[in-house]
């Protein structure tokens, strides 16, 4: 296990094409967190909790179909997307109107830290759901423009203008909170 | 243009735009860090779940296909009942149709009720035609207008029964215009023998 844990997500990935369960058990803990925070603006905490984990089993089951060519990580927040979608807003609770700090505290005692930073449930707080879910695929997960447009189903252009209007939206109320950035 | 080439080039607009884009990738960091160690994702225990996630999908689109089976089944039942049914019956389901029926069978009635007596009148008609007796030919003709106002009658409901007809574009023949000749011939008979006025 600790050998296959220095390993990328991509030849983790090819491990699980070969039927290595180990390797996809570790790619699901390394992305488990990170889409439940990219599904947060979809959903409540529980719900998201469900999604992410129909989004492994998804991806666990589709493993054969990913290029090994191409990185992971979009492939993977493709498939999110997708379940969150065909899940459906209508039977899950629209994100709480204000995450609000009891709630967080809850889910930070439940697993011993915070999940989410400051800024970035500011981010959640006030940016609409898909400007959250373009400035995390790019601020947080490190993916191109083009991953993202192609993630979102959008323009290359249309993901830049959304994180720049996010930014400023998110800059201009950090800074009448006093969120420091 | 600044601003547009700022937005197209995905560059921070300023120094506090560059300070938050940096402070949300260390707070991502952070996030990661404190990820590493909390979830214990084993695919071996979700798969217990597999099989109802699966199963259930399967029921369901098994279902789905059940319905369309019975759909098509169905609608290949319709189909074959209508080809089956004649076409004079499916007409019945068009609006105005049976209404129409209702009349021609009323119009048979009627022709069925006169029938006898149409027959009768006909039999003395040719029996008073047969002249013995020359100083009784008045009164004898007189005994003839039943027959003939039957023989009118008769053409009366042909008339009715073709206008009401089912063959819509009928051809009736000219000369078979009956109604005519015998209202002609009672005409002639009431004017030139019984010497009485003509009545349509």
């Amino acid at each position: 296990m600790s050998q296959l844990s220095k390993k990328s997500d991509e030849d983790l990935a090819n491990l699980s094409q070969k039927g290595d369960s180990d390797a996809f058990n570790l790619l699901a803990n390394r992305y488990w967190h990170r889409i439940h925070r990219f599904l947060l603006p979809m959903f409540d905490h529980a719900t998201a909790a469900d999604v992410t984990q129909q989004t492994l089993l998804r991806a666990y089951h589709k493993i054969h179909l990913f290029n090994n060519k191409h990185t992971f990580a979009p492939w993977l927040f493709t498939i999110a997307r997708r379940v969150a979608i065909n899940v459906g807003k209508k039977e899950s609770k629209r994100k709480e109107t204000s995450l609000n700090d009891e709630t967080l505290s809850d889910v930070a005692e439940e697993n011993g830290n915070n999940l989410i930073q400051p800024l970035w449930k500011l981010a959640l707080e006030i940016l609409h759901e898909k400007s959250y879910q373009a400035m995390r695929l790019h601020y947080a997960e490190d993916l191109s423009i083009r991953e993202i447009a192609k993630i979102m189903g959008k323009t290359e252009t249309g993901i830049k203008v959304i994180l720049f209007r996010s930014r400023q939206k998110l800059g201009a109320t950090a800074k009448i909170r006093g969120i420091s950035s | 243009m600044k601003k547009i080439l700022t937005i197209l080039r995905n560059q921070p607009t300023d120094s506090s735009d560059l300070k938050l884009i940096n402070t949300l990738r260390d707070e991502a960091k952070r996030e990661r860090l404190n990820d590493s160690q909390k979830i214990d994702f084993k695919i071996e225990s979700i798969n217990q779940e597999r099989p109802n996630i699966f199963q259930e999908s399967k029921s369901r689109r098994k279902a789905s296909q059940l319905k369309l089976i019975y759909a098509f089944g169905f609608t290949c039942l319709i189909i074959t009942l209508l080809a089956l049914i004649p076409q004079s019956k499916l007409r019945l389901l068009l609006p105005g149709e049976r209404e129409k029926l209702d009349m021609q069978l009323q119009v048979w009635n009627e022709i069925g009720e006169l029938k006898e007596e149409i027959e009768t009148s006909l039999l003395q008609h040719n029996e008073k035609l047969k002249i013995y007796n020359l100083e009784n030919l008045e009164i004898e003709w007189q005994d003839h207008l039943p027959g003939y106002e039957a023989l009118i009658s008769i053409t009366k409901i042909k008339n009715e029964l073709l206008r009401i007809s089912a063959f819509e574009n009928i051809r009736v023949p000219v000369n078979s215009d009956l109604q005519f000749l015998y209202q002609k011939e009672l005409d002639i008979i009431k004017e030139s023998i019984l010497t009485l006025g003509s009545e349509s």
